[in-house]
């Protein structure tokens, strides 16, 4: 490490959250240092399907900041330089009964008035917009028209070939080990590779947060599970025209009853003809990027009870990442109370969608002291979280196990 | 078919045939599962009985034996079964393999898991590398052993080490006309000095090698000590390549090219521990070059640093069938002693007793790495359209331009331009990207890392995955339905 390790601001977590930020603050004119305990992109941001999903959000505050993200794609290419893959694409949630349809009527309606477009298809219709998929069993679905994709690892990258030329000090494999705070004041972050001094530090760090947190006090609502998928080798004779997701799941023990995958079939063809398929969930406290036996398993079972003619595709690779959420279902984002100079820019649900208004909103926040692009304020860290709709909480935290690999 | 095992040995060369015998005879139910369907792994393989040759360097002798000691065990036997992935098991302490084979379950359970799958070759890449003809030295040795098939009629050999001076007589034995040699070491016999105690007592393998030597000399087949194939060309096949002599920084000096025609190329820059299972698992690893790159960081009794996960052979560092044997042999006791097969002191007595010879095939390993290293200055081979990571077909040009993006790791450079992502998972080009990489940015082969590896091993159909027989049965039959 060189000599100079004083820097503006620290961006703990090089992910699509992480990298934006660590980018606007260069642009900025910020001198900046980004860490990350893996690769870029070691943890979610490098293990998801790379939608850019506006139909996903919380419906109480969250509406207006993912409507602006969501519109920064429109030019982002563009202003980074680079192609991340970016392709509109809609998505589309198969249904089997009419309780699940009742379960996303109130999404349908506040999306709508928001201009997000989300409707109900009924099994005609789907067979229009989705050919392969077999409707003979289907209630219906939700079809969202105006979702998008990307390549993550491209959207990362794109900011980092940016920023870095800018001066943006990136350091991979890099463990944060504590926080020098003096008086209330953060003024280093240390690491396995030395010390980083700043009196700004930023936390991008989704799962990792709570932990962080712990090495100074602090216990912030965030829950984690582990979501698993796979990919299959290039597949030509199958066309996908959307982000294929199912209400229903099935659940497989890992270890024990209360220590189980819950998979729903989430399914996704890439432009060079790769299948993603996901995705099990397995709610527990581990970080570990180990998949479980049972995944692979369950996610196979329910690509092949869905779309039989996948099953002699060959599996090139499964995965798995610890993801967040918290309990009324919006992210962390704001100054942490009590250290003066610490930030949070953690858990959010879609995390791609927010990434390039992530990078502004903590800019502005850091350079000005406030934040005037959205209204921040609901996701304060401190504030008192109510449960929200559940639909998108994989299991009550009362089944959390601490399943430590 | 019962699923739960004591201790499950993966690949059936000599280090896994000898953890499996060792263990099973202290009473251990061992299962033993290999891709091939014959025991021996690649050193002793075994070829079809009308091959039967004269066993002059006595292999055959000794893997008769083992392979009979095998058969008199209670050892159960996987054969053309592909380990595709290793898992934490339902219960805390156990490992659970998932398979891919004919009537074997899909998944087994083990209380330990030896893993001995040994190495495979390693390549550098130079222009034209990957046009038919050019194969690398362990699929030449393969072709002419068990299936009686020449590679080619005129035939140069590039690379470092014994396993290119074997490839290179077996070729002129079986009728190839071997029109070279490039040995990118040189001053062998100098460099080797400080080894000989070494080398004391290894007269099976001085003998062995010596008789290859031989078989080059009566042929009059130049050996190039120093000298590299550094470019190929042809149409539909390699016609021609070009060689050169290489300086002390063993960078090739132009004004020594020479052009050669050939009909085939057999590449071969030693091997590379087969370490997936262990990266599967995220073991600890550890680098070091000598011994083949990134290899899993054990205890005295070859345990990594998952419990109950043990390494050996090839698998663990390149050392040699010899050393693959001793540690295979450790393993079985120290599989035995943690569960409760062997008391503590008779595990002792059994390691102590390996241990001249494991210390002895270490030093013999030591120089082989160090007199037969493939050199960093070869990566330079290749140019920007000759093609580095051959499953995703990215070439050297797109793996600097990601490097440029501020790559800091392989795995950087495989999330930016897919090197690594196809059906190996990296196993060819992973150590190549790292090399280009390190060359670039300056930083150490070890700072670059390594690859993670995630099941399945090898492509496996969704079916298979899936446990769902019936379907594959029917899929088998072409009728793809539920």
């Amino acid at each position: 490490m060189s000599s100079d390790n004083n820097y503006d601001v620290v961006v703990i977590g090089a992910g699509v959250i992480g990298c934006s930020i660590a980018y606007h603050l260069t642009a900025a004119g910020l001198k900046t240092a980004l860490l990350d305990r893996g690769q870029v992109g070691a943890g979610a941001s490098g293990a998801n399907f790379g939608m850019v999903q506006s139909n996903d959000a919380e419906l109480k505050y969250s509406i207006p900041m993912v409507k602006l993200s969501y519109s920064r794609y429109d030019h982002l290419e563009e202003e980074l330089g680079m192609q991340v893959g970016f392709r509109r694409i809609g998505s589309l949630r198969l249904l089997s009964t009419e309780e699940q349809w009742k379960g996303s009527e109130e999404r349908a309606k506040i999306l709508s008035a928001n201009g997000i477009p989300y409707e109900f298809v009924t099994p005609d219709r789907i067979k229009e917009i989705e050919p392969m998929v077999d409707v003979r069993n289907l209630f219906g679905a939700t079809y969202a028209s105006y979702q998008g994709q990307l390549n993550p690892f491209l959207l990362m990258w794109a900011y980092l070939r940016r920023a870095i030329p800018m001066g943006l000090s990136l350091h991979t494999y890099t463990e944060v080990t504590g926080f020098g705070i003096d008086s209330g004041r953060m003024r280093s972050v240390r690491t396995n590779r030395g010390n980083f001094n700043a009196g700004v530090v930023v936390l991008a760090t989704a799962a990792w947060t709570k932990a962080l947190g712990k090495m100074i006090g602090y216990d912030w609502n965030i829950h984690t599970f582990r979501a698993s998928a796979m990919v299959t080798e290039p597949v030509y004779d199958l066309k996908l025209n959307t982000i294929l997701t199912t209400a229903d799941h099935i659940e497989m023990e890992v270890t024990g009853k209360e220590d189980t995958e819950l998979t729903v079939l989430a399914l996704s063809q890439t432009p060079d003809n790769h299948f993603l398929i996901a995705q099990a969930d397995r709610p527990g406290k581990s970080l570990s990027s180990l998949i479980s036996h049972a995944a692979p398993k369950t996610i196979a079972m329910m690509a092949g009870r869905y779309i039989p003619a996948l099953r002699p595709a060959r599996l090139l690779r499964t995965w798995t990442a610890p993801t967040t959420y918290t309990d009324d279902g919006c992210p962390l984002i704001g100054p942490v109370k009590g250290i003066d100079g610490l930030i949070l820019a953690a858990s959010y649900r879609s995390a791609i969608v927010h990434s390039p208004l992530s990078g502004e909103v903590m800019t502005q926040l850091i350079t000005t002291g406030k934040c005037e692009i959205v209204d921040i304020r609901p996701f304060s860290p401190e504030r008192q979280m109510q449960q929200a709709e559940t639909i998108y909480a994989v299991k009550s935290t009362s089944t959390e196990t601490d399943d430590k690999a | 078919m019962k699923d739960n095992v004591e201790l499950v040995v993966v690949g059936a060369g000599p280090a896994g045939l000898e953890a499996a015998i060792t263990a099973s005879q202290a009473g251990m139910d061992v299962v033993l599962i290999d891709t091939s369907p014959k025991l021996g792994g690649q050193y002793f393989k075994q070829v079809p009985e009308s091959f039967q040759s004269d066993d002059r360097t006595g292999n055959q002798a000794k893997a008769n034996k083992l392979f009979q000691r095998l058969r008199s065990s209670t050892v159960k036997v996987f054969h053309n079964t592909l380990v595709w992935g290793i898992f934490e098991g339902s219960t805390p302490g156990t490992w659970c393999l998932t398979l891919y084979g004919p009537g074997v379950p899909e998944r087994i359970n083990a209380r330990a898991v030896i893993l001995a799958t040994g190495a495979f070759d390693r390549s550098i890449p130079f222009p034209g590398w990957d046009l038919p003809g050019v194969i690398t030295a362990g699929a030449a040795l393969t072709m002419i052993k068990s299936q009686r098939i020449l590679p080619g009629k005129r035939v140069i050999l590039s690379g470092t080490g014994p396993l290119l001076l074997e490839a290179a007589a077996l070729l002129i034995e079986g009728g190839a006309e071997v029109v070279g040699v490039c040995e990118s070491a040189a001053n062998l016999i100098w460099r080797g000095i400080p080894y000989l105690p070494a080398v004391w007592g290894q007269w099976g393998r001085l003998r062995e090698g010596l008789g290859y030597i031989k078989t080059l000399a009566g042929a009059r087949v130049p050996y190039r000590l120093g000298s590299a194939v550094t470019s190929a060309r042809g149409e539909d096949r390699v016609n021609e390549v070009t060689m050169a002599k290489l300086d002390r920084n063993k960078k090739p000096i132009p004004q020594s090219e020479v052009r050669q025609a050939v009909d085939t190329v057999v590449i071969g820059y030693n091997l590379t521990p087969s370490t997936e299972l262990c990266r599967q698992l995220e073991c600890e690893l550890e680098f070091d070059g000598g011994r083949g790159g990134f290899i899993p960081r054990r205890n005295e009794r070859m345990e990594t640093s998952c419990p109950g996960i043990y390494a050996v052979g090839d698998c663990a560092g390149i050392g040699g069938a010899e050393m693959a044997r001793i540690e295979g042999r450790i393993a079985g006791y120290a599989a035995a002693g943690k569960l409760g097969h062997m008391p503590e002191q008779s595990v002792l007595r059994g390691i102590s007793r390996e241990e001249p010879g494991l210390r002895h095939e270490q030093r013999f390993a030591e120089l082989l790495g160090d007199l037969f290293s493939p050199p960093a200055a070869l990566y330079t081979l290749a140019g920007p359209d000759t093609i580095i990571c051959r499953c995703e077909q990215v070439t050297l040009g797109q793996i600097r331009e990601a490097i440029s993006y501020g790559a800091q790791s392989v795995s950087d450079v495989k999330n930016m331009v897919r090197s690594g992502m196809g059906n190996c998972q990296g196993r060819t080009c992973g150590s190549i990207v790292a090399h280009i990489l390190a060359v670039q940015t300056g930083r150490s082969l070890e700072d670059v890392r390594y690859l993670n590896i995630r099941p399945p091993v090898h492509p496996v159909p969704i079916n298979v995955v899936e446990e769902h027989q019936q379907g594959l049965r029917n899929l088998e039959q072409g009728m793809a339905r539920e």
